[in-house]
């Protein structure tokens, strides 16, 4: 009798199995749609790309060129070094826009008065939504020759830096106030991440003598690697947008050399005449290289933690 | 029932007829009417000023300055929009004309992105301003918009075919024509003359120091200017020359860019000039360029330059003047309309005097002379009503300035709370108009000529400088208005007659085809190469390196190109 | 759980208070500097020489901001399209992320369409393309322009997707031999448990639409239909991008600091109140976010 109810139950299980999927699809519908008319059908657009276009021509009208504006790009005498500042810098954004919100989240968690703690976290998170052409004279005068920082510098006896115009320096500066403005909202994934923590695990912790620092180490960090994981592999697909916005109202000419990216070059480019097609083949480029590095991110989580971010 | 259908069929034959006439020829709309309604329209039509019957609206693009709407509120104008202002009324009520706007933008990026995007689209307006002239190239070369030819001739008024010839051979009329054909109503670019050194004349005074001519004598200046505390309050806290982070280009107009102290050496940095052979060359790769960029690396050593100007925007340049820590800095005749000058006029105390100098090997300054043209309206092919678009020129361009009416009057309180521009953005004035209409004010102000010989816009120049005289006259600091008008037209206009510049007419203005996707890199490796030499972080030899990586990543080729280009015209 | 007061503690507590309130403060200064701004008079701001208090007080700014009328009308606009926006966003992020967290066994067909929305996240054809899209459906000069280009968030979805995964399968079995259909289990359980995910992607959802001025510039002809951020950035626009004569010289004998400092204050009010209220759904619910079982 139990064998005919475990068939009966198995049926009934394969046909909600197939109802549920069903479901799924359903569910999954709208969004496709939405994806399909806003994201695929404009791809068409990426053709521009293999195409020498001239908006007055249309995309039907302009002339085929083939590989020659990829070729063209990789043929530029700045390429490499274009290519090597955007890897550089958006890979140190990377590494500190992960460290500090996650410091800071878990710090921020570790003060318990409600409302001291609803300040800090909204503070922080507003320079998130200042616009780098506001920021960019509060930088500029922050590392100015007359400015703190350069006043800390005196004070320990060094000489002043024009920090925004030294090839040594100005990789840097534009790390350190990305971190700094985006820190706070960045660290809004990890503090919804930390309500999810058993608050048990500590109290268990805490009897077994455990102090606050290794129950940083042993419980907070374990349960938010898989948040961290995400985040960095999201952000790596990210990768070769080292910062359009900033960079462009920080630079000048002295520091092309190791601030000059990607996105800035091929604005200039664009300033000259609209080069639709060579922004087109660009973009291009970017986005195959974020999916691939975004596919490889995933198997090395699966590797890693045992499942993928996907 | 029959009579029905015999009247839908002939409806459906009418737009059948009617869908095989459009296209490429302009449509007839006069097919059906009666023979004096054709008379009054043809007579609009062939007459500069004529008012059509009925109310004709054209679709444009309109053209926005970045002041903001907020700029209106607390003004008669305030619920004024793109469709429904001063100027578009005066248009109205003048020809019966309105504008519906495809869409509105300011200038620059964002008015030149929805151009791009509606050509792309395939959707241009009617009558639209377009910018820059590869757009312009690109209508021509797929056909899009239609040949203005005889609309010019027959149409233009006369201040528009004077204010095009006295460009002389740099005619702006020459870059709208392709193949005999005028394709396109050109803009004039004032000729703004020759850019001056402004310094404050007290900080002279106090030192007693006198106005400088020679490179050297600048320099003297300037070492004055950083070691003697010439505001008197005890503090360093002057830096020498302000000095853009582009350093040169855009002359006259560029605030800050000091262009005059390359061509006091005869460089012409990004400028395409012509050798003794008459060939076109590039100036910033020229071998005059290595005393200049000497000379300003000594400064720079010494600090004669600002030590943080490769980092300055052109708010902080200003910020720098208007606060008193700046007090030398190369400008246009209007820089006394920057706020540099007006904030430092009212807080400071500041007085501001334009300089000739540095001055070239015949005491002269070198100047440049600009593009003559600033942008270009163009017809969609195939519209009916062209003539539409010269009209609205001509009454920008000479009949308003003559109409002393009250709309009139709201045009110009609108130029000055300059929210709103003419339909099409197009005023053709003669290169010298600033010089002009000085002259023509100043007739009036000596007592030689009647305070009616002004026209509207010149009547508003007199009365400021009347305020601006009273004010002075009472021991008072005058409106900031007044004084930016008085000091520019009234006393650094002088300059232009009594210390007069020579001018360079470059050889070429536009960009050339390798120019399109070369010229990014070859300027990044000319701005680089020269901000280092002047810092001092590279010596003169990195000089000899670029030129031979300019010439060889693709400057040989523009060069062939561009004199291609100019020979073949 | 009493927490030993002894001498460590205190010190690491200072600590931690310290490294906060620096980094906060770091954060509050540069908007306090703005508010000083706002509030002084513009040739101490043309001078540079406004630090965080008010020099030359004055309200003028924001009188004439009350007074105008389109920036309360983009503001309108902006709210308009935040609500409608945060609802498709909500919508569209759920319905793909449910389903999309569903193990390999259970739906196979997650791994393909898993593939498409990664593929939607990176890949673009421009701005050209997707413009003429959204006239062709006539959708320009309505709000929809706004909200249904970026209808479907594929980051908050796959920031979904893993807050979701961390559901226990076992509430899930439960229901389902209760005999709950997956709609069912989604709106009783998942979203129950998963507030503080979801309220994260409406923050950012929200944000987002409130900060985005780049699709009202090239979706909108008229500025009356502005949303604030594009109404605003007109207003900011950068004196050297100017390359008329005739315009410079009107520009320059405006200065506007004041006014955009004040505009940009106000504009930042809203973001000052969403955060903090959404803050009340991250409290420790039951086992969610990224703790697997």
């Amino acid at each position: 009798m139990r064998q005919g109810n475990k068939t009966a139950a198995a049926g009934g299980k394969t046909e909600f199995a197939g109802r549920e999927k069903r479901m799924f699809h359903l569910m999954l519908l709208p969004g496709m749609i939405m994806l399909f008319l806003f994201v695929f059908v404009p791809l068409f657009g990426s053709l521009m790309a293999f195409q020498n276009y001239v908006p007055a021509k249309g995309i039907f009208g302009s002339k085929w060129v083939g590989l020659d504006n990829f070729q063209f790009i990789f043929s530029l005498p700045d390429s490499r070094q274009v290519f090597v500042n955007t890897l550089v810098i958006a890979f140190a954004k990377l590494i500190f826009n992960i460290i500090v919100p996650v410091s800071f989240a878990i710090l921020l968690n570790e003060i318990t008065v409600g409302i001291c703690k609803k300040f800090f976290q909204t503070v922080v998170y507003l320079p998130h939504f200042l616009s780098w052409v506001v920021l960019a004279t509060v930088v500029t005068n922050m590392f100015s020759l007359s400015g703190p920082f350069n006043a800390l510098v005196t004070a320990f006896g060094g000489e002043p830096v024009q920090f925004l115009a030294d090839n040594n320096w100005f990789r840097q500066v534009i790390v350190a106030t990305d971190v700094w403005k985006e820190f706070g909202y960045n660290s809004v994934v990890y503090l919804a991440a930390l309500t999810g923590i058993d608050l048990g695990l500590y109290e268990a912790a805490s009897i077994d003598g455990a102090n606050r620092f290794e129950q940083t180490l042993h419980i907070t960090l374990p349960s938010l690697m898989p948040t961290i994981i995400l985040m960095t592999a999201l952000n790596l697909g990210n990768i070769l947008n080292a910062g359009f916005d900033q960079i462009f109202n920080l630079y000048n000419p002295i520091v092309y050399e190791t601030g000059d990216i990607i996105d800035t070059y091929v604005y200039r480019i664009g300033m000259v005449e609209r080069q639709y097609s060579i922004g087109t083949a660009v973009g291009l480029f970017k986005s195959v290289i974020s999916f691939l590095l975004i596919m490889g991110a995933n198997k090395g989580a699966k590797k890693l933690t045992g499942s993928g971010i996907f | 029932m029959k009579k029905k259908t015999l009247s839908l069929l002939l409806a459906a034959a009418m737009v059948m007829g009617c869908m095989t006439g459009c296209g490429g020829a302009e449509e007839d709309f006069t097919a059906n009417m009666s023979d004096d309604e054709k008379a009054a329209w043809e007579a609009a039509a062939n007459d500069p000023y004529g008012k059509y019957p009925e109310l004709v609206t054209y679709t444009t693009g309109y053209v926005l300055t970045s002041q903001g709407a907020d700029t209106l509120s607390g003004t008669a104008y305030e619920q004024d929009t793109p469709t429904d202002n001063a100027y578009t009324r005066y248009v109205k009520n003048l020809i019966n004309v309105q504008n519906e706007n495809t869409f509105e933008a300011q200038a620059g990026d964002d008015y030149d992105q929805k151009v791009s995007l509606a050509i792309a689209a395939q959707d241009i307006p009617d009558i639209m301003h377009v910018a820059d002239y590869s757009t312009l190239v690109e209508l021509v070369e797929n056909d899009m918009i239609a040949d203005l030819t005889d609309i010019y001739n027959n149409l233009a008024c006369d201040t528009v075919k004077s204010s095009y010839e006295s460009y002389g051979a740099n005619n702006p009329l020459d870059a709208a024509t392709f193949d005999g054909k005028i394709m396109a109503i050109p803009k004039t670019q004032l000729s703004d003359g020759q850019d001056f050194l402004w310094l404050r004349k007290d900080w002279l005074d106090n030192l007693g120091l006198e106005e400088p001519s020679t490179m050297d004598e600048v320099a003297d200046i300037l070492r004055a200017f950083i070691n003697d505390d010439p505001d008197g309050n005890g503090q360093a806290d002057t830096v020498g020359l302000a000095v853009l982070p582009t350093v040169y280009g855009g002359y006259p107009n560029n605030h800050f860019g000091i262009d005059n102290f390359f061509t006091a050496f005869d460089a012409y940095p990004e400028i395409w000039i012509k050798d003794s052979e008459g060939k076109a060359v590039y100036g910033s790769v020229q071998p005059e360029m290595k005393d200049a960029l000497q000379l300003l690396s000594d400064w720079y050593a010494e600090g004669l330059l600002d030590k943080e100007f490769t980092t300055r925007t052109t708010d902080d340049i200003v910020a720098l003047i208007s606060g008193g820590q700046c007090g030398a800095y190369v400008g246009p005749w209007w820089s006394p309309f920057n706020p540099a000058q007006t904030a430092s006029y009212a807080n400071k105390d500041a007085e501001w005097v334009n300089v000739s100098a540095p001055v070239g090997s015949d005491n002269k300054i070198n100047g440049i002379n600009t593009k003559p043209y600033a942008g270009f309206v163009v017809v969609r092919k195939g519209y009916e009503h062209p003539e539409i678009a010269m009209k609205i020129v001509n009454i920008n361009s000479e009949y308003a300035k003559k109409d002393t009416s009250d709309a009139a009057k709201e045009i110009i309180e609108n130029q000055t709370i300059a929210y709103f521009n003419w339909p099409l953005y197009c005023q053709v004035q003669p290169g010298n108009n600033a010089e002009i209409m000085t002259a023509n004010v100043k007739a009036v102000l000596d007592g030689s000529a009647d305070v009616s010989t002004l026209d509207t816009e010149e009547l508003g120049y007199y009365e400021s400088a009347v305020r601006y005289q009273e004010a002075v006259d009472a021991g008072q600091k005058a409106e900031s208005a007044d004084y930016s008008q008085y000091m520019s037209r009234l006393v650094a206009i002088n300059k232009f007659s009594e210390e007069p510049a020579n001018f360079m007419t470059p050889a070429y203005f536009e960009t050339s085809e390798s120019m399109k996707t070369k010229w990014a890199s070859l300027e990044k490796l000319e701005q680089q190469t020269i901000l280092k030499i002047i810092v001092g972080e590279a010596d003169m030899s990195a000089f000899d390196e670029f030129v031979d990586n300019w010439t060889s990543a693709g400057g040989q080729t523009i060069t062939e190109e561009i004199n291609e280009e100019l020979s073949a015209k | 759980m009493v927490k030993k007061l002894n001498g460590k503690r205190v010190v690491s507590m200072v600590i931690v208070w310290a490294v906060v309130v620096i980094l906060t403060l770091s954060c509050l200064l540069p908007l306090i500097n703005m508010l000083a701004i706002s509030l002084s008079g513009s040739d101490a701001v043309a001078a540079n020489e406004v630090g965080f208090i008010p020099k030359d007080f004055t309200l003028v700014t924001y009188k004439k901001l009350l007074e105008d009328a389109q920036f309360w009308k983009s503001f309108l606009i902006s709210v308009e399209r935040v609500i409608l926006g945060l609802l498709i966003n909500m919508f569209f992020t759920v319905s793909m992320a449910y389903p999309l967290s569903k193990s390999r066994k259970r739906f196979p067909a997650r791994e393909v369409y898993i593939k498409f929305v990664i593929f939607a996240m990176l890949f673009s054809g421009g701005i050209i393309p997707l413009f003429m899209v959204v006239s062709n459906l006539h959708l320009t000069n309505t709000i929809w322009a706004l909200v249904l280009p970026g209808a479907v968030p594929v980051f908050n979805v796959i920031l979904l997707i893993n807050f979701f995964k961390g559901v226990p399968e076992s509430l899930d079995e439960a229901a389902r031999i209760d005999g709950a259909s997956p709609i069912e289990i989604l709106v009783k359980i998942y979203l129950p448990v998963s507030l503080p995910a979801l309220a994260t992607v409406a923050l950012f959802s929200i944000v987002n639409h409130w900060n985005d001025y780049f699709s009202g510039l090239i979706y909108m002809s008229k500025s009356a239909m502005y949303p604030l951020q594009t109404y605003i950035q007109q207003l900011t626009v950068d004196i050297t991008q100017v390359t008329d004569a005739e315009q410079l010289k009107q520009m320059a004998s405006m200065n506007n600091r004041t006014f955009n400092a004040t505009k940009i204050v106000v504009s930042t009010i809203p973001l000052l109140i969403i955060y903090p209220f959404l803050q009340k759904y991250f409290v420790s619910g039951m086992v969610i976010g990224a703790v697997k079982e």
